[in-house]
């Protein structure tokens, strides 16, 4: 899929209709941004509207177009599903208007998830072990029903493992999507488009032994994944170092760590909307946190440490994000409205997988104005 | 044969086959304004004349497509496109960010200091883009604001879902005709020119009502429009061009029978000031 040529895209777009244009306008944040820093606008006022990084504490939470974070649309709606087709972005459009602050970045991020930390996961120095993985049981609830204890989001992307033998159905090794049915329950599809439609697979027997679900990040198998924490709720006091950590990378191997000890930001860098390892002071480093080795990618985290430096205080909310970047736009001054023509500047044409929660973050270079105004576009077209 | 361009090449050839025609508007808003809030100059004078939203209150009306940017007749079965923006202005304030609309439905004369609910009649419906994907929702000043308001709205969405609105709070100061009234940047009310939605919602097919929350004085038009296209002016008596098809952007379809517009986020008050713009339009 994609496009052939220059005359297929317009085919595409003028014949076909197969192109959708989006306005999204949020503002910088509540709090006047500090110099140096990243934010995530995706817990910022306006549209699509603010998320605050709702579930449960440690569990892999997964965001859509279509679902966002389970409680509030928070990502661009691009135009739904277009598999087997592929869907790009033609542009990426944003301006500024705010009294202080220049010049900006944007990057436009699909947000594959996050992992929420609130009270001692916040303020705890010991490790923090996430949950990416439940045992299960299946039954027959107008299809094949799997149990388990924690609260999966709609849409979450699983494999499944077993001791003995899985309900006719399920395989192993094989990607499926678990659609929500209560907060302890989904059932299961074969594809996002068939959770989305809620076809999901018919209940045979509930298998033999114990068997296990796993998570995965929703879309690219986790290549080009990053991952960031982003206050939601400002700690009290503190500024612990991301001490230990443990992930797995794109290709599946597990045991390898973020590097440089990141800072995370004090009182005044860690109010809602930013990027706790942003900033211009020591042992900052943004917006994404370095990985191991020749990383790439991300699949999942398993852990992480907080400790050295100053442990949080207070009652605040955190999430450790994962995404991928799409695009990149510099904002020269206030009022510079600026585009990025991607059909024909490198990176030309990033590829928007079906289910991709688009939201954006900003880098200030200087401290800049509360509540100033962020409007961006984007058109993004599909083929075949 | 189907309507749009299915090679580069037909896309050259509309122009170089007649189906072209050239456009222009001229405004110079009689209106004062300010940084960072947008405006609406379909309401300013000049050419297109200007429009007041003005019909039976809370009723939804439609605007004469004539009496917008013309963009030449019907062209069914064929597809028309927007192939070239060209603006320029010798006026500080114009330097910003432009959109090009289409102004499909508005409801009028919607009371900001009445704490009742406003039923909104909708016995005319949307004429173009009649599921409402992504239709958005303005709030046009037509009378001045005292500021500090807010307000909700019951909506239909593209989905055919009721929804109801978030609480939209109006600029903390006043608001002059012809500006978008919930618009104004480093406030609470920096929502951009479109109304935010319920989460879920992916466009407006009607409004059902609307409520003040606190008044804030003044009238408001809420219309629904189908953003195209968006262009900008960085520097005055310098003309911005912006080629559709080139850099980036497709040539936005332009469905026959639109009232086209332009909402404009000024630098400065654009009163008195000057903007020229003109347009291409080719169909195949």
């Amino acid at each position: 899929m994609g496009f052939s040529s220059d005359d297929d895209l317009l085919n595409q777009a003028t014949v076909n209709g197969k192109i959708v244009e989006r306005d999204f306008s949020k503002i910088t944040g509540a709090a006047a941004h500090t110099a140096g820093g990243w934010h995530c606008l995706a817990g910022a006022a306006g549209y699509p509207n603010a998320g605050t990084y709702p579930g449960t504490d440690l569990l892999w939470s997964n965001c859509t177009e279509q679902d966002g974070d389970g409680t509030t649309i928070i990502g661009v709606q691009h135009g739904g599903l277009v598999l087997p087709a592929t869907k790009h972005l033609l542009k990426l459009g944003a301006l500024c208007v705010a009294a202080a602050g220049t010049p900006w970045t944007v990057h436009l991020v699909d947000l594959f998830g996050y992992y929420r930390l609130s009270t001692t996961n916040v303020t705890g120095t010991g490790s923090r072990t996430l949950i990416n993985t439940n045992t299960f049981t299946a039954s027959s609830s107008s299809g094949l029903l799997l149990t388990y204890t924690n609260d999966f989001k709609n849409y979450t992307k699983v494999r499944f493992t077993t001791t003995t033998t899985l309900p006719t159905g399920l395989s192993l090794a094989t990607d499926y999507w678990l659609v929500r049915v209560t907060s302890t329950t989904a059932r299961v599809a074969t594809s996002f488009a068939n959770a989305v439609a809620g076809t999901v697979i018919a209940f045979t027997d509930a298998g033999t032994g114990t068997h296990t679900l796993n998570c995965r990040v929703s879309r690219y198998d986790g290549a080009g994944a990053e991952a960031f924490f982003v206050s939601q709720t400002l700690p009290t006091a503190g500024g612990p170092n991301l001490s230990a950590s443990s992930y797995t990378n794109q290709a599946g191997t597990a045991a390898r760590a973020f590097q440089g000890s990141p800072t995370m930001g004090a009182t005044a860098d860690a109010y809602a909307t930013r990027i706790l390892h942003s900033g211009n002071a020591a042992g900052r480093y943004g917006p994404y946190l370095p990985k191991q080795g020749a990383d790439t990618g991300i699949l999942s985290i398993e852990s992480f440490t907080w400790s050295g430096g100053t442990a949080y205080t207070g009652t605040g909310v955190v999430a450790l994000c994962l995404g991928r970047v799409l695009a990149r736009l510099q904002i020269p001054g206030s009022g510079a409205y600026m585009e990025r023509d991607l059909r024909h500047q490198l990176m030309a044409m990033p590829k928007v997988e079906d289910g991709a929660c688009i939201v954006p973050i900003l880098f200030s270079t200087g401290a800049t104005t509360a509540n100033s105004p962020v409007n961006m576009d984007i058109a993004a077209i599909w083929g075949g | 044969m189907s309507a749009g361009y299915r090679t580069v090449a037909e896309w050259a050839a509309a122009a170089h086959n007649g189906a072209i025609i050239y456009a222009m508007s001229r405004k110079v808003p009689s209106q004062a304004s300010v940084a960072g809030r947008w405006v609406d100059l379909s309401m300013t004078s000049g050419n297109p004349p200007p429009n007041y939203y003005a019909s039976t209150p809370l009723e939804a009306a439609v605007l004469d497509p004539f009496r917008g940017i013309f963009h030449g007749d019907d062209v069914m079965p064929a597809h028309k496109h927007l192939v070239e923006w060209t603006l320029a202005t010798p006026t500080a304030g114009f330097r910003g960010k432009f959109q090009l609309l289409d102004y499909l439905l508005y409801y009028p004369f919607i009371d900001l200091d009445d704490l009742d609910e406003q039923v909104l009649d909708n016995t005319v419906t949307l004429p173009r883009y009649e599921s409402g994907d992504g239709v958005m929702v303005m709030a046009v000043a037509v009378a001045p604001t005292v500021s500090g308001g807010s307000f909700t709205f019951d909506y239909v969405d593209s989905d055919d879902v009721a929804r109801t609105s978030p609480t939209i709070f109006t600029d903390t100061t006043a608001v002059n005709i012809a500006s978008l009234a919930a618009s104004a940047p480093a406030t609470v009310a920096g929502n951009g020119p479109f109304l935010p939605l319920h989460s879920a919602s992916k466009g407006v097919k009607r409004i059902t009502a609307y409520r003040n929350l606190v008044g804030s004085g003044g009238l408001v038009a809420l219309v629904l429009v189908r953003p195209l296209a968006s262009a900008v002016i960085r520097s005055g008596n310098v003309a911005e061009e912006v080629v559709f098809g080139g850099p980036g952007i497709m040539p936005p379809r332009i469905v026959d029978g639109a009232y086209l517009g332009i909402i404009v986020n000024c630098s400065a008050s654009i009163a008195a000031g000057t903007l020229t713009t003109d347009f291409i339009f080719t169909w195949a």
